[in-house]
């Protein structure tokens, strides 16, 4: 008998070993299935909603071309830029089942908003369209048409839910009467795995769509360092471009030796960080030395030891392209450009070269950049290069 | 006798049963040849082993050549680096466990199933060649122990990147599991 129960429990206990715990399956009564819907409690939804909402966005004003003839602003965050898209939003603005289609109601534009994290090209757009009602693609529309599951918060021109796949999206209408215009914003927030994530993309694109027509509120770009930038930057971009420097961190402490290099070239953002074996030997610093010279020639021409070309500008120039100082951006990083001469015309690109020293030797960081310096990137790199960190 | 057995069996069972290969610390992490990656606050004491395992999962490959991957990485206690090392990954045929293997069938049987799934080349199928045989093969293997001499909550930053062109392919997936021993 005392054999046969231990057999028993020996099996059971094989077949359960393993296993995780058994998931509850019946979800009873409504407060449950709205956390499972909601994924995280309302109470951290709420916090994360705050702490976006405080964030002062740092604005700047984006122009996009609807035709010749017609061109519309709208002020965007530092870091995000417009794109051509020419689908339709994933939230229906008509009725889907409608048959008759109603060409006045059609937005004339569909343009993408992106930033360096972007995904794809449809997870935030604007819809750009005339008309003479003000209360064109009212709220009420947007939820009849599309199947919020839980409501997270609505009001007179914003929408922002869960759908029945646990999606997080955003509808956000402005009108303005001035031009008979009307932009919609719609938004569907990527699959990050943490739903915290998620909410903070989802309530930081809502301050975004609040912000697009604040055209009092630009920030001079010329007076901005990462200071100011950072604090205004939503979790998600914050922690996604931690990844970047993180790794650029421990490349340096741990893993870049002699003249290794790394580059890290994704989509939307560009780095090359590499270490000079020469110019660590002799004290040598290629930023300081170009600041001083001030060079303007080919890079065939640069009359000091460097691997500025042969390490990443080989991979895109000739060696008879044009490289140029443009202008010290601190005691660590330039401004330089590099033109392309072409068949029928040059193309003129910007990078920012930092100088990073530390007791291993001297290391160089070089990522495209505006043509002021002044980008997101460029930001970032001349801080990490003082302080190895973001 | 036999009752005093029975439990010291059970509960080998059971712990043998979940731990083959040791416990398992980071569930497999797609490699990013870009990208250092970080595990932090690995509880580990004297004695333990650390051990790093890369995970194969590739189709189409051409005679079961497996693209070989360097992998970096500095295991580090309260900053210092208590190790740093470039090792190969997927070099040797020791050390593999749960591979499964197949071999693709030729292309002239297969129209149906497999053409879909088949890179669209514009070049014309000319027959008589040899084709090289092609096969899926799925594996994890043991890259690395690290045995640890001091108790302490130890940092790992690894790196793998592969110089086979091969490695790049989207038929190729590499992924890299702490165990712990």
């Amino acid at each position: 008998m005392m054999k046969k129960t231990y057999l028993i429990l020996l099996i059971s206990l094989f077949i359960f070993s393993c296993k995780d715990e058994a998931q509850d399956a019946d979800i009873e009564n409504s407060d449950e299935y709205e956390s499972l819907v909601l994924g995280i409690p309302q109470s951290q939804i709420d916090s994360i909603r705050d702490s976006e909402a405080r964030k002062q966005p740092i604005l700047k004003k984006v122009s996009y071309e609807l035709d010749s003839a017609t061109a519309i602003d709208v002020m965007l965050p530092v870091g995000n830029f417009l794109k051509d898209y020419s689908f339709s939003s994933k939230i229906a603005l008509t009725d889907p089942n409608s048959t008759s289609e109603n060409e006045d109601s059609e937005p004339e534009a569909v343009i993408s908003i992106q930033n360096a994290f972007s995904d794809g090209d449809s997870d935030e757009l604007l819809l750009v369209g005339k008309s003479t009602d003000p209360n064109i693609f009212p709220v009420s529309d947007i939820k009849k048409f599309n199947e919020p599951e839980k409501i997270l918060f609505e009001d007179k021109n914003a929408l922002l839910y869960v759908d029945g796949f646990g999606r997080k999206l955003m509808y956000y209408r402005q009108y303005n009467p001035t031009n008979s215009t009307y932009y919609l914003y719609t938004a569907e927030v990527p699959k990050y795995n943490d739903p915290k994530m998620q909410y903070a993309a989802l309530f930081s694109i809502y301050k975004k769509a609040q912000n697009l027509l604040a055209f009092g509120k630009e920030t001079a770009t010329e007076n901005l360092t990462w200071d100011k930038v950072k604090p205004s930057l939503s979790e998600i971009e914050l922690k996604n471009y931690n990844v970047y420097y993180t790794s650029l961190q421990k490349e340096l402490k741990y893993f870049l030796k002699n003249n290794d290099s790394v580059n890290i070239n994704k989509d939307k953002i560009q780095f090359y960080l590499y270490r000079d074996e020469d110019h660590s030997k002799n004290t040598f610093d290629q930023v300081g030395f170009l600041a001083t010279s001030q060079y303007s020639g080919v890079f065939g021409d640069l009359d000091f030891e460097n691997r500025m070309y042969s390490g990443y500008f080989s991979q895109i120039y000739d060696s008879d392209d044009e490289f140029k100082f443009i202008k010290k951006i601190s005691d660590n990083s330039i401004l330089v450009s590099v033109t392309r001469v072409g068949y029928s015309s040059n193309t003129t690109t910007n990078y920012i070269i930092s100088s990073i020293k530390n007791e291993k030797g001297q290391f160089y960081l070089i990522s495209p950049t505006n043509e002021e310096g002044s980008s997101v990137t460029a930001l970032m790199n001349d801080y990490f290069s003082k302080h190895l960190k973001i | 006798m036999m009752r005093s057995i029975f439990p010291i069996l059970l509960s080998a069972l059971t712990i043998v049963s979940c731990n083959p290969v040791g416990k398992t610390i980071t569930e497999e992490t797609p490699v990013d040849g870009q990208l250092v990656n970080t595990v932090e606050n690995l509880d580990l004491k004297a004695g333990d082993e650390l051990v790093i395992w890369g995970k194969m999962d590739a189709s189409f490959l051409k005679n079961d050549n497996v693209p070989i991957f360097d992998l970096r990485y500095n295991l580090s206690l309260d900053g210092k680096t208590i190790e740093n090392q470039t090792v190969p990954m997927f070099a040797g045929n020791d050390k593999i466990i749960k591979s499964t293997y197949e071999i693709r069938k030729e292309e002239e049987q297969e129209d149906d199933q497999y053409t879909d799934e088949r890179t669209t080349d514009s070049e014309a199928p000319t027959e008589k060649i040899v084709e090289p045989t092609k096969s899926d093969w799925s594996f994890e293997q043991e890259v690395i122990r690290i045995p640890i001499k001091k108790e302490g909550k130890y940092t790992l930053d690894y790196k793998a990147n592969s110089n086979d062109e091969d490695a790049d392919s989207m038929f190729t997936k590499v992924a890299v599991i702490i165990r712990k021993k």
